[in-house]
């Protein structure tokens, strides 16, 4: 607490100037203001402003705003060169007063109008990576995601971030992200800010993210900045666009799998816009005339009568209001779900000797599960100066997972019985946080705020009632872990300080206070990053961090990324606490086309949680805390990451050189084993090319180290448990063994056994063209154009000949050609 | 720029068609055989053990994979508190099996080794197999004590099915386990049997009891609800839930069960008569509960991919297996209609 006292004592230090400037020590002049698109008015987060002749530069923040003070401008000197530039926009040069306080906004205009494919790097400070001491964050655009090959046609960010270095995903086709060897729950997913608890849709196949809606994507995998917390490992930062501000339009995208559609607009032009942007899947609605007609079927047989339901939506709203040139006022909202379930009629027959009957008496038996997100962010911004800027930001969310069953016997009889049995978890946030971003000049950008949090935790709530209507019977119990509510409350300061010209420091400090069922857990976390330039375009760069994590997610069985993984609270079980060191090298080509970056990593976990063996969400008696163990987790390794951009090709290589493992005391006799996705290689190439201004190309190859897997290693015959009642257990026993028991399979070391490598490439083509002045397109995905049978998971054969049982692969996803036609209006 | 395209997709396709590893090639360690003890003690009867010997998961017909087998200069002796108790005697006979690689069937002897001295509750018992060529192999288990159990015949369901309601006295601060099942006979069946080499064919009626068997039960109970699973095993479909006291530690559970029972006779052509009904709750050790709770969960599963595959619990050393404990409790209700079967009680 001292260190962060200081910390923000220095802060203020710089804070009291820059709100309010004494008159006797007058500061340099200063350019800020906000970069726009000059098509739809929507902010440009991240982009570049530059001083050539002053090499300073800054970047513009998520709300488009930036600051530049103009400090060492040369004496006399009426005016300053600065250079505007985003990636994919026409860069914009202006000339500002040197000494004093200018407001410049900027409308940027596309270099083109539709089909450009670019990934995030320019030609000024703060851009190519040597120039910050950040390291390991890499940003794509809502265009590259698009752009990308995409499985069934559907653009997914999560997918595009697991092609970029030191990120994988989980089993195949899923879209889990395992950053630099941590689990999903370690990685920090905010949409608009807002975190986002569960972001799969599909059983983990899709994300919840909505690549019409998404503007722009920023993964920070080692050392994130102290403004973020409450995660070990990483931070992945969603930003949704805001809505064009001048024109009423929209677009959309029939698939195979959904369609989705998105309408924006001004609501009042200049000054206000709307968002909404929403998919669905429809492979219910079409299939529901058929299973209409299989029931009639079965019922006019006798058979019982099925109707299941499967779906998944999501729908994304926001609101941007810029009630004068220095507020924005921005109304955030995300809602999404997935439902699985079944309902079975089955009508009861009367039976005699001769035959059955039926009834008229229905028996109704039923399940299924559903989970969703909502989230919403009420936020303002205001330039208080020209050196300072400050959000406020309401947040709140909801995650939910339900899975459930009933039957229903003797429906509407006055024998009717009901029960059912409903599983329930599920995490509410309401939260508000203020953030003020300041450049005092002397080479430091400094950002300080705070915030609390209230969560409410249902980590597994089993519910069980019983209706019986005869004896007027009814029971209504709950079970396992109820509710808990639960508190943080955060603080930070960070300083982005440019030393020398050589020289950039970037410090920071999160201190928070996590309280939940009486236990406390204050933190504080350094993070220190710095890059020293060797000499032109090349820079070696370092960082550390200690971050503290106050929730776990139990993940149940292989970790594809089920919505059935519980978020529980850092209660008695304590939080989980990380370290993490890297160094690296960063630089780029004299055009600034080509960077490249290679990044040594440490990883210290502690603190983890895992379901103890035999124990998974189900086992519905005990509270969560006696389902798990705690154990420790190291992952260390190299990343290489090259980005090649021109106008027409955008393309970049990541390998990954990893190695990650778990130790628990409980698991696998204690002694340490591989984490299930460590993955020694990974290397992915992606390509994104124009072709021309109607034809765009693009291919991704990924290779990886097979995972880590559990297999036998002896069987035998003949267990008399599970096979019947303790008689027949009894039974069993004392019998010859002839046909009693049950076979049991002998696991060896836990992941101790790899599947073949994965391998594969995606390729995408989109022909564009007009429909009267609307742009529209066509494009073809070719999701594992090769046709590799990637295993998902491992199962045996059994070879008579040979009489060896073979230990072969299941592959789900084969060459998967998809034809999607994409519209606007 | 063509150029740099073509061979950044070339590359690409190169790497791709290169089939790195087109099976799973997998190197796995050599098997090494193991005794396997199947023991099931149970409170107030002499123990009962089989015993195996485990076999390679990659080979389809090792010759270890006979069920029961018995090999000769096999000593089981059953321990208590470390104290020998009893040497186990075997009881044998011949089994069949069919040889795929020798395409015919062949015989061995097979069996289960017995002993005489009855099990106590709450004490220690271990037992040991030392299998000629084999490591010896023990396991130990605590006995659990008998659950006190009363119950009581209610009135029935609309559709006739008969209801009781059961009440398990628990002990407070033992974390015990329990497994509960309703059980149907013994019923006794009547056929005749005729001569039809005499004119005229003469018949003569013979009853034969078919034994006990364990039934299909229903409750709205929610801790039955939750732990009730049906089972089917050779084509008889029957209930069993197994629980731990953790939501009725220190108290009774009283709940109410409905058996779900075969009318297997008609009086009349009118009034069913069923066998009696047993209710049978059997206190488990903690590794059987568990290794039950392991079987039904489907953590035996390597081809599931929800669930990451688990051994059952194992508490023998040297070896594979369990050796584990139950104590059963019965309340016995007689049958029903003009005939009513009388129930044996324990």
């Amino acid at each position: 607490m001292v260190l962060l006292a200081l910390l923000l004592g220095a802060a203020s230090a710089l804070i009291g100037p820059v709100l309010s400037p004494p008159a006797a020590a007058p500061l340099a002049g200063v350019v800020s203001g906000v970069v726009t698109d000059a098509e739809t008015g929507e902010v440009l987060i991240g982009a570049t402003v530059y001083a050539p002749a002053l090499g300073t530069g800054a970047v513009t923040n998520a709300y488009g705003f930036y600051s530049l003070p103009l400090a060492g401008a040369a004496s006399g000197a009426d005016s300053v060169a600065v250079r505007v530039s985003y990636v994919g926009y026409r860069p914009r040069a202006f000339a500002v007063e040197a000494g004093a306080e200018t407001r410049l906004d900027v409308a940027l205009a596309p270099e083109t109008a539709l089909g450009e494919v670019v990934v995030e790097a320019d030609d000024g400070v703060g851009a190519r990576p040597e120039d910050s001491p950040q390291m390991g964050t890499v940003a794509l655009t809502g265009k590259d995601v698009l752009g990308l090959p995409a499985l069934l046609g559907e653009a997914d960010v999560l997918k595009a971030v697991q092609l970029l270095p030191g990120v994988r995903g989980g089993a195949e086709g899923t879209a889990g992200l395992y950053v630099r060897g941590g689990s999903p729950d370690q990685t920090l997913i905010l949409l608009d800010g807002v975190p986002v608890y569960n972001s799969s849709h599909l059983f983990g196949f899709l994300s919840t993210f909505n690549g019409d809606a998404v503007q722009r994507v920023e993964l920070t995998k080692g050392a994130y900045p102290a403004r973020f917390g409450g995660r070990l490992g990483s931070v992945l930062d969603v930003r949704l666009r805001d809505g064009n501000l001048e024109d009423f339009g929209g677009r959309g995208q029939v698939g195979l799998l959904s369609s989705r559609l998105l309408v924006e607009g001004p609501v009042v032009p200049g000054k206000a816009s709307f968002l909404i942007s929403g998919r669905r899947t429809y492979i219910d609605v079409i299939a529901g005339p058929f299973i209409n007609r299989a029931n009639r079927d079965a019922e006019a047989q006798g058979d019982e009568r099925i109707d299941p339901s499967a779906y998944f939506y999501d729908l994304n709203a926001k609101v941007n209001w810029q009630p004068s040139d220095r507020d924005r006022v921005y109304l955030s909202l995300y809602g999404g779900a997935d439902v699985f379930g079944f309902e079975v009629l089955d009508e009861r027959e009367q039976c005699a000797e001769f035959g059955c009957t039926p009834t008229g008496i229905d028996d109704v038996y039923g399940g299924g599960l559903e989970w969703g997100n909502l989230t919403g962010a009420l936020r303002w911004t205001r330039v208080l100066s020209p050196r300072a800027f400050a959000a406020v930001t309401v947040t709140a969310s909801d995650y939910r997972f339900d899975v459930g069953s009933n039957v229903e016997e003797a429906r509407g009889t006055p024998d009717e019985a009901i029960a059912r049995i409903r599983y329930t978890s599920g995490i509410r946030d309401l939260g508000a946080r203020a953030d003020l971003d300041l450049s005092p000049g002397r080479g430091h950008t400094v950002r300080v705020g705070g915030g609390a949090t209230l969560h409410r935790f249902t980590p597994g709530a089993l519910s069980l009632s019983g209706e019986i209507a005869r004896n007027g019977l009814a029971i209504d119990t709950l079970l396992g872990s109820s509710r808990t509510v639960g508190a943080d409350f955060v603080a930070y300061a960070e300083d982005e300080w440019r030393v020398s010209s050589r020289l950039q420091l970037g410090l920071g400090l999160h201190g928070a206070v996590y309280t939940t069922g009486g236990y406390t857990y204050p933190s504080i976390e350094p993070r220190v990053s710095a890059a020293f330039q060797l000499r032109d375009r090349l820079a070696v760069k370092a960082s550390a961090a200690v971050t503290q994590q106050p929730l776990h997610l139990l993940t149940s069985g292989a970790g594809i990324g089920l919505p059935a993984d519980l978020w529980v609270p850092a209660d008695s079980i304590g939080p989980q606490r990380g370290t993490q060191v890297a160094v690296g090298l960063a630089g780029s080509s004299p055009s600034g086309r080509t960077t490249w970056t290679v990044e040594g990593y440490w990883r210290d976990m502690r603190g983890l949680v895992a379901y103890r063996e035999g124990a998974a969400f189900t086992t519905p008696f005990d509270d969560w805390q006696e389902l798990v163990v705690t154990g420790d987790g190291t992952s260390r390794g190299l990343e290489l990451f090259v980005q090649h951009r021109t106008d027409r090709l955008t393309a970049w290589l990541g390998y990954t050189l990893a190695k990650t493992d778990r130790q628990f005391d409980a698991l696998n006799d204690g002694e340490r084993f591989p984490f299930r996705y460590d993955r020694r290689h990974d290397l992915s190439v992606v390509g994104l090319y124009q072709l021309s201004r109607k034809f765009d190309v693009s291919a991704a190859f990924v290779y990886g180290t097979g995972d880590a897997v559990t297999l036998p290693v002896a069987e035998y015959t003949g267990s008399p448990y599970g096979y019947g009642s303790p008689e027949e257990w009894l039974r069993a026993t004392g019998s010859n063994g002839y046909s009693y028991g049950r076979d049991v399979t002998v696991y060896g070391s836990r992941n101790g056994y790899r599947m073949p490598a994965y391998v594969r490439m995606d390729l995408a083509a989109t022909w564009f063209f007009r429909r009267g002045v609307r742009p529209h397109a066509l494009s073809l995905n070719v999701y594992n154009a090769t046709n590799r049978k990637n295993p998902f998971l491992a199962t045996f054969r059994n070879d008579t000949e040979s009489g060896e049982r073979q230990l072969t692969g299941i592959a789900l996803f084969p060459v998967l050609p998809t034809l999607s036609y994409q519209f606007s209006f | 720029m063509l150029s740099r395209l073509a061979v950044l997709l070339a590359t690409s396709a190169t790497l791709a068609a290169c089939d790195f590893t087109p099976t799973l090639d997998i190197d796995l360690p050599e098997h090494q055989p193991a005794t396997v003890i199947h023991a099931v003690l149970a409170v107030d009867s002499a123990a009962t053990v089989r015993l195996g010997v485990s076999t390679d998961p990659y080979v389809l017909d090792d010759a270890y994979s006979r069920p029961g087998r018995v090999t000769e200069g096999t000593v089981v002796t059953l321990l208590r508190d470390g104290q020998p108790v009893e040497r186990l005697a075997v009881r044998s006979r011949q089994c069949e099996e069919y040889d795929h690689q020798a395409g015919q069937f062949s015989t061995y002897e097979c069996g289960a080794y017995g002993g005489t001295v009855p099990v106590e509750a709450g004490a220690a018992y271990t037992v040991r197999a030392e299998v000629p060529g084999l490591p010896t192999a023990e396991g130990t288990v605590t006995m659990p004590q008998r659950p006190t159990v009363s119950a009581d015949e209610i009135a029935p369901l609309g559709d006739g099915r008969r209801q009781f309601r059961v009440r398990v006295q628990d002990p407070a601060g033992r974390g015990d386990r329990y497994g509960l099942t309703l059980l149907s006979g013994p019923r006794p069946q009547t056929f005749p049997i005729c001569d039809t080499t005499v004119e005229p064919v003469a018949c003569r009626d013979t009853t034969v009891v078919e034994p006990r068997r364990p039934i299909r039960f229903t409750s709205a109970d929610p801790v039955l609800l939750a732990a009730k699973r049906d089972l089917d095993i050779d084509d008889n479909v029957f209930g069993f839930a197994s629980v731990t006291d953790a939501s009725f530690d220190g108290q009774a559970w009283t709940f109410t069960v409905g058996a779900v029972q075969s009318y297997w006779e008609y009086d009349g052509g009118s009034q069913p008569r069923t066998p009696p009904v047993i209710v049978q709750v059997a206190g488990l050790s903690g590794d059987v509960y568990d290794a039950y709770q392991i079987l039904v969960s489907g953590g035996q599963d390597a081809e599931n991919p929800f669930i990451e595959p688990v051994n059952l619990p194992s508490n023998v050393t040297g070896g594979y297996g369990l050796v584990g404990g139950v104590a059963l409790a019965e309340v016995a209700f007689e049958g029903t209609g003009a005939t009513a079967v009388p129930a044996r009680r324990r």
